[in-house]
């Protein structure tokens, strides 16, 4: 009878052992979490699910990637980037190979602006110039200085090959700025796909200055919860909640990167047609999209373009959109309203 | 008849066990969760300074190196002054919840709140 008792007593003593670690170790993960500064903004690495010393190698790696992504490719400022010596070329009228990743990145811009009607263009960077965008030196520029950077202002003179060389008229800038941070969620999900190291419950979430990647999940296979900054709150204010599994976001709003002169209000989004910020009543508008890029360049074509306008070019994209008035009605496409919850009662959705 | 292979006391202990298994199982899931609050500070990615949230309450500065200070009071944070063109840092306001960020871009400086607390995003679009 001892014999079976020192049994009995020892499973007892395993179910005990197993129901308290299994409990800590059922005790929900925290992500491991690493923030840097990029491309003029927040960079912030999430990871779910993995140990924390991968998490924190990898972390490093996809910030450290995005910072060269910035320097050595699409920054418009860096010396060493190859988007600013393109722009800077004695001729670039001659065409000139360029890398995979930048040939690409400039022609998706270009076929997306395509359908701006004009406002929006990849050889925006001359008047975003005038403008001071570029190097935060915001100022109103004279209108003869708008006058002169308009016309440069077109992608009917910017030329790709099929062997990856990109041609344009002197005095054009290609500017990337409005769909960098897209482009580095898009190269942050690559990078942590090809790690192989999120396991099949993990997940990942990349916020790029507000543009997200979402993979996998946070935790058991539940949705990520985003919020939606509220245009006329604090940087950390939201007005309603996102539940994704996955994918891309990114907003252009009006709230971001406004500056006063002469007691006049400027925002950052111009419109190429007219040469000064876009005359709109929205305030913002987020874009969910397939890729980085297309979530970012969608995002701001949606704001130029106004809604009615890029209902059609959303849906071709697969694409869904939240528009916001500066009255504070709400539209939403389709595809993401059950995603949506408003979570601030002065912001009113609007079936269209 | 032959002694039965447990006895009372046997289970007395039994049971004894398995409660103090399931009660541990259960503690946690039934106790309120404590928030943990940590503010992260963070220039050019490195760490340079960890408050605990949870035990700041009567006020007090963290003047850092690059001239970007903070100010902790009552489980907040917030950039008190920075030497930076825009401010938008210091406007930013006071951090309390785990998620919300504050970043004074041109010193590089990122104060990000980390912790345990129920109410938090994933993340915020922007």
């Amino acid at each position: 009878m001892q014999k079976y008792r020192k049994i009995l007593y020892g499973f007892a003593v395993l179910a005990a052992l197993l129901l308290l670690f299994g409990g800590c170790a059922a005790e929900g993960r925290s992500p491991v979490q690493k923030s840097a500064v990029s491309m003029g903004s927040v960079v912030t690495v999430k990871l779910y699910g993995v140990n924390a010393t991968d998490s924190a190698v990898l972390a490093d790696e996809v910030l450290g990637a995005i910072a060269d992504l910035d320097t050595q490719v699409i920054s418009k400022n860096a010396k060493t980037s190859e988007l600013a010596n393109l722009n800077n070329a004695e001729n670039p009228e001659i065409l000139t190979k360029v890398s995979a990743e930048l040939f690409s990145a400039l022609r998706e811009t270009k076929e997306i602006y395509s359908r701006s009607e004009g406002k929006a263009a990849l050889a925006s960077g001359t008047l975003t110039e005038r403008w001071g965008l570029d190097t935060e030196d915001f100022h109103v520029p004279s209108a003869a200085e708008i006058e002169a950077a308009k016309p440069l202002c077109t992608d009917e003179t910017v030329l790709f090959t099929e062997d990856g060389c990109v041609a344009f008229q002197k005095g054009q800038k290609l500017n990337l700025g409005s769909v960098g941070k897209g482009l580095a969620c898009d190269k942050a999900v690559q990078m942590i796909a090809e790690s192989g190291l999120l396991p099949e419950n993990g997940g990942a979430l990349v916020s790029v200055g507000g543009s997200l990647a979402l993979v996998g999940s946070p935790k058991d296979g539940a949705p990520f919860t985003v919020g939606v900054r509220d245009p006329k709150g604090s940087e950390n204010a939201y007005f309603a909640t996102l539940s994704l599994y996955g994918g891309f976001v990114s907003t252009s709003g009006s709230y971001e990167k406004k500056f006063e002169q002469d007691g006049k209000t400027y925002h950052h989004l111009l419109d190429l047609t007219t040469g000064y910020p876009a005359e709109t009543d929205l305030c913002a508008v987020t874009v969910t999209a397939n890729t980085g890029l297309q979530s970012d360049a969608l995002s701001t074509l949606c704001f130029l373009l106004g809604e009615e306008k890029s209902l059609p070019i959303l849906q071709e994209y697969g694409a869904e959109a939240i528009f916001v008035y500066t009255d504070k009605t709400v539209h939403m496409t389709d595809g993401i309203a059950p995603a949506v919850q408003i979570t601030d009662g002065t912001y009113k959705a609007e079936t269209v | 008849m032959t002694k039965k292979w447990i006895s009372r006391v046997d289970v007395i202990v039994l049971a004894v066990l398995l409660l103090v298994g399931l009660g541990l199982w259960i503690l946690p899931r039934v106790l309120p969760q404590s928030d943990t609050l940590i503010a992260e500070v963070t220039v050019g990615g490195e760490t340079v300074l960890e408050l605990d949230l949870q035990t700041a309450t009567d006020r007090e500065t963290y003047p850092l190196e690059n001239g970007v200070v903070l100010v902790a009071e009552h489980h907040t944070v917030a950039v008190l002054s920075a030497d930076c063109p825009d401010k938008v840092c210091v406007n930013t306001g006071a951090l309390s919840r785990a998620g919300e960020v504050a970043a004074c871009v041109p010193t590089g400086t990122v104060v990000t709140v980390k912790g345990e607390s129920r109410v938090s995003l994933d993340g915020i679009t922007y």
